[in-house]
Order: C-alpha cells, then structure tokens, then sequence
C-alpha cells in the first residue's frame, strides 16, 4: 500500500513502458505535468504523445540499456528535457519547456530478465535559471551586454576547427573607435560608456544571430563572421562602419557623432592559427587609421 | 578417432577453461601454446587433429595463425575460442578456414557439441 | 606503496589470471553488442589489469596514456556488490568527432548549441561505454549493479580540474585500462575501472565462483 502512495506523492516523474515502448506506468506527477492521466497513456505507445522522443539517440539510448542492463542519463545540461512540458511557477518566462534531468533504467522480471524500462524525471528549470546567469556572468563584457574576449578566442577555435574539418571559410572584423579618448576627455567617461553601449547594441542588432560580437577591451570590437569570404567581409564592415557614422550622440543638447576603422581578415590554408588572424586583423586596423580612419582595410 | 588437440590462448585461465569442458571420455593428448606464433610452431611439429584458436593475442593474433595453419594444411581442422565474435568477422573467419566458432567462456554442452561435429567431419574425410 | 603490496599478496597469481580472463571475456561480449547498439563498430582493446594504489594513480595515468591535459573525462559510479567508479579519458577534439559520428553535429548550429551537442556526446558515449563493460562484467560474475549520473569535464572548460582528485589517496584500485578505438574515425579513447576496496572479498569471492562453474 505504501510504495504506490509513496510514488505518486513524490516529486519526481515515473514512467514505465515495455520493450515495444508500450506505456505500463505514469505517476502522479508525470499526470500533473504532462496534463494526460493514465487512462490517456497507458497501454499506448510512449510515442503517441511524444513523438519527439522517437529519435535516434533516445532509441539507442533505451536499446543500450535492454542490452547491458545499464542505465541512461540524459542531464538537464546538455538535453534540456526529454519531456516537452510547460514549465511552472517562477520560471515560466525563462524557458519554453521545464528543463529536466532523466534516467532510463532496466526493469527485470523473475527469471533476472529485462522485461521493461522505467524513466524518471525531475525538474532542473530552477537550477538551470541560475546556471544561464552564471555562463552569462562569465561570458558577456558587464558593461556593453556583448560577449567578452575570453568568448571571442573560444569563437575562433570553433571556426578554424570547422575549416580544418569543412573548409568552410569565415572572416574576423577588428573595429575601434575613431578618436575615443577625445569624446572621453571632453564629455566624461559616462559619456563615454554610454556610447560604447549604443554601438556595440546597435551593431549585434544589425547582424545575424550567426555572428559574434565582442568587446576586446576599451572602444575596440571583435567580430567573427562564420561563412563568411573577404568580400562578405567587407560589406558586412561597410554595413556597419556606415551604421555607427550615423549614430547621434547628444550631450547637453550638442550633437556627438563617432566614426570607426575596420580591419578585415579572412582564414586561408597558410593562417590556420588564432594569434596569427588576430594579429592580422590588427594590422589592417592599423593601417585603416593610418590611411585616415572611417574605413575598412582587408589584410592581404 | 581424435589422438591430438592443441590449444592455442595467451590466457592459462582460458586454456584450463577449455581442458575442464573437454568431454571426460575424451582420452585425448592435450597439448597448448600461449600465443600465435608459438602455436604455429606447434602445429607444425605436432600436427594436431583438432586445434583451439584465440583470436586476440601478442606476437601472432588468431587471424595470422588460423592464415597460416591453413597454408600448411588445408584440411586441418581448427576451432575459434572468442569473447568478441563480432557479425562483421564472422565472415572473415570462415573465409580463412575455421571449421567453427565458439563463444567464450566455453561451456560443456558447448564444447561437447563442437566435438562431435569434428568427430564426425573427421568421419567424412576418411570415407572420401 | 605498503598497501598495495598487501593487496598484491592478497590477490594470488592464480586470481589475478582469472581476473584477467573474466575481463577479457566480458570486455569482448562488449564489443560485439556495442556494434550493434551504436551501429559503429568500436575496437577495445585487451584490457589490461593492474593495481596501483590511488596515490600513485596519477603518475600511472600520465606514464600509460599520454595524454595531456586537458582532457575530457567522464566519471561514474556504480554500486552493488561490486561497487567503485568506472573514469574514462577522450582527449581534448574528440567530443567534436563523436558529435560528427552519432550524428548530432550540425555544421551550422551556433556555438551555445554545437558545444550542447559534443557534451551530449560524450555523455551518451559515456553511458554506453560504461553500461557494456560494467554490464557485461557483473553479468559474467551474474551481479546487477546501479549507476549514478556521470559527471562530465570537458577540456575545454575555463575551470578545468583533474577529476583524479576523486580518488582517495589511500585506496587501492584495480584499475582495468582499455583503449577503444571508433573503426570509421580517428577516435580512441581509454577506460578505467576503478573497484573500491570495500568490494575486493566479493570480488575474490565472485571469481573462484566463476572458475567453480567449469
């Protein structure tokens, strides 16, 4: 008497389905959650409600666990669920679905063998609400909200694997500031930061989410363009050295206009290396402000 | 009808396995080699009527040796004793000249059945 | 050092050879049903048995495996009557190969997402190495043992850390070290068992029962 009790008070959801993924048992809980009672789902397939667990991975998932007797985990971070439900409570807004931690586990009958699989699945979204916070805190610059140069060195290992692996290409922006420390010495490092924020938002908002922006310390950005050729380069720099030109500051009712130079850098068979495409792009930097700013220069 | 069996495993606890399941009636010299090449050397010298083979081993994996067993005679009966008998070399095994597959740990009901179709095979070579 | 001289002395010759053949049987079981439950055929090597004590696991580690870290490693445990943690190690640039060959990578997904699917890479790689040879071996000792969830480091984590902390200095391992290998990529990865010396008379025990079946 207990036990069943005991099943259907914890919070925790339990499934229990055959080798045929025949439904045998559903708690309380998974009722609650999922908004269908056991009359819904027993004796049905898993699949017919959730279909999106009929993929490869949740198949060899349950197909190791029959075969060795072993168990499955699928944790919160990385599967987010394997339950699509609303979520509930205080954490409504942050996702779509509750995100879960599940474990497949073998049932075995008399005789020692596997006859079934049960589930068992427990809510992770408050755990993984701060956890988003956290990675946030640890990848995003505090003040401007974009990504942070730690990020941007892991964003160009990802490229350059990818075009090991691919030959795929992609293109890295360098863009600083035109003449910064002048707008920080007249109008005040409040001023200053203010401005930082409204170009670097103005710019991730301009871009496709493929993208990635960074700060890279002081007025100077970093962006990597997956996909991206040298010419695709180029107008996706033009695109925004034209966006920040057109950008109005204003300080106590006088116009501030700011201006930026773009060096532009696109991975080859001979720069296969993370420092060596950083440091390419500082030279055409360096050479777009020497050529008298506002301007994109390609490194060659 | 069997007078010599030879039983090529790096692993003593395998061979002694292997002796324990032999049907008790046997009456069989047992001979045994701890890896490829040494059993390759036995096989020559002993010319065996019934040879166990391990697949996984130093010096000469069971692959080589079962190869070359062959070479020398293509009549010789041999019999792989494996854990890892996986679909995709069964294929490679029989196209080599193994007689039978045997999945360890071997048992007596096991070892017994593969016996009796050596014995009886040997049967027909003798009336052909 | 002196405890593992104990345990040497504790554990004869005799079953130290029918340690290794239970092994060698269960981790060949293994591969044959790893290939069909992966559809990949995965190559593990002949697993090769040690003690070494938990102090001196580490230096083991790096003289038998090479492998620099970081690394990325999955840890596991596992209890019953033979209980302890199983460790695996895939060296850093595997999880984006795995990813590629349990088809889950996309070339185009975003890094948030590609790195959501090389962790879940691993980790499914993780269960499934860990449920075949542990699974097979207590099933050949004809045990059943539980699992806890793994626990994940991946090299490139900011704070990485050796998760060989996990292991008490004092204890004894027995540690079963195999090399497995993806046949259609470049993909090797190791495997340690690690058994808590709580569970060394059972596991004594278990292998003169194996050997009095015969």
């Amino acid at each position: 008497m207990e036990v069943p009790q005991i099943l259907d008070a914890i919070d925790t959801g339990i499934v229990v389905f055959d080798r045929d993924f025949k439904v045998s048992y559903w708690n309380r809980w998974m009722s609650t959650h999922s908004h269908l009672d056991g009359e819904a789902v027993l004796g049905r397939s898993l699949f017919e409600h959730y279909p999106s667990l009929k993929n490869a991975r949740f198949l060899r998932n349950c197909q190791s666990v029959l075969t060795f007797g072993s168990s499955a985990f699928f944790p919160q971070d990385p599967y987010c669920f394997l339950f699509p439900m609303k979520p509930i409570g205080l954490f409504c807004p942050e996702f779509e679905f509750m995100q879960q931690s599940c474990t497949i586990g073998p049932i075995r009958n008399e005789i020692g063998e596997i006859s079934a699989l049960f589930i068992t699945v427990r809510d992770m979204s408050e755990v993984a609400v701060y956890e988003k916070k956290l990675i946030e805190l640890t990848q995003r610059d505090p003040l401007t909200g974009i990504f942070n140069r730690r990020c941007l060195n892991h964003f160009i290992q990802e490229e350059l694997y990818r075009f090991k692996r691919y030959r795929r290409p992609f293109s890295v922006l360098m863009i600083d500031l035109d003449h910064f420390k002048e707008v920080n010495d007249r109008f005040g490092h409040l001023f200053g930061d203010e401005m930082l924020k409204v170009v670097s938002s103005s710019m991730a908002s301009s871009m496709r989410r493929l993208n990635h922006l960074a700060r890279y310390g002081g007025e100077e950005f970093c962006c990597v363009l997956p996909e991206t050729d040298s010419t695709g380069a180029v107008v996706v720099a033009e695109k925004l050295r034209k966006l920040i030109e057109g950008l109005c500051f204003f300080s106590d009712r006088l116009q501030v206009k700011v201006t930026a130079s773009f060096g532009s850098v696109t991975v080859t068979e001979n720069l296969e290396d993370a420092d060596l495409i950083l440091e390419k792009a500082d030279q055409a930097l360096y050479q777009a402000k020497e050529e008298g700013r506002n301007r994109v220069v390609s490194a060659r | 009808m069997l007078k010599k069996i030879l039983i090529v495993d790096d692993s003593p606890v395998a061979i002694r396995i292997l002796k324990v399941c032999l049907p008790d009636d046997l009456g069989v010299e047992c001979f045994t080699a701890k890896d490829g090449a040494e059993g390759l050397q036995a096989f020559k010298t002993l010319k065996p009527d019934l040879t166990f083979l391990d697949l996984t081993m130093p010096v000469m994996d069971g692959f080589e040796a079962l190869g070359e067993i062959m070479k020398i005679d293509k009549n010789a009966i041999v019999i792989i004793v494996s854990s890892d008998i996986q679909r995709s070399v069964v294929g490679k095994i029989l196209s080599l000249g193994a007689f039978l597959m045997l999945n360890k740990p071997p048992s007596k009901e096991s070892v017994k059945a593969a016996i009796d179709k050596v014995t009886t095979k040997i049967c027909e070579m003798r009336l052909s | 050092m002196k405890q593992v001289q104990e345990l040497s002395k504790s554990f004869s010759e005799d079953e130290k050879e029918i340690l290794q053949e239970v092994m060698n049987i269960s981790f060949g079981k293994a591969i044959a049903d790893l290939a069909e439950v992966v559809g990949v055929l995965i190559d593990l090597s002949v697993p090769n048995v040690t003690l070494v004590s938990g102090e001196d696991f580490p230096v083991y580690l790096v003289n038998k495996i090479k492998v620099a870290p970081p690394y990325n490693s999955i840890e596991q445990n596992f209890s019953g009557k033979l209980s302890g943690h199983v460790f695996m190690i895939f060296p850093e640039g595997s999880e984006k190969k795995l990813a590629d060959l349990l088809g889950t990578h996309d070339e185009h997904l975003e890094f948030e997402d590609a790195a959501r699917l090389e962790k879940g890479a691993l980790i499914e790689i993780g269960n499934i190495l860990t449920g075949a040879c542990i699974g097979k071996l207590v099933e050949v000792l004809q045990e059943t043992v539980s699992f806890t969830p793994p626990r994940l480091e991946m090299a490139s984590s900011p704070s990485w850390q050796t998760p060989l902390n996990l292991i008490k200095k004092e204890s004894v391992v027995i540690s079963v070290k195999t090399e497995f290998k993806f046949s259609k990529d470049d993909i090797k990865g190791y495997f340690f068992l690690i058994t808590n010396d709580q569970s060394i008379p059972w596991f004594k025990k278990a292998l003169h029962a194996f050997m009095a079946q015969f």
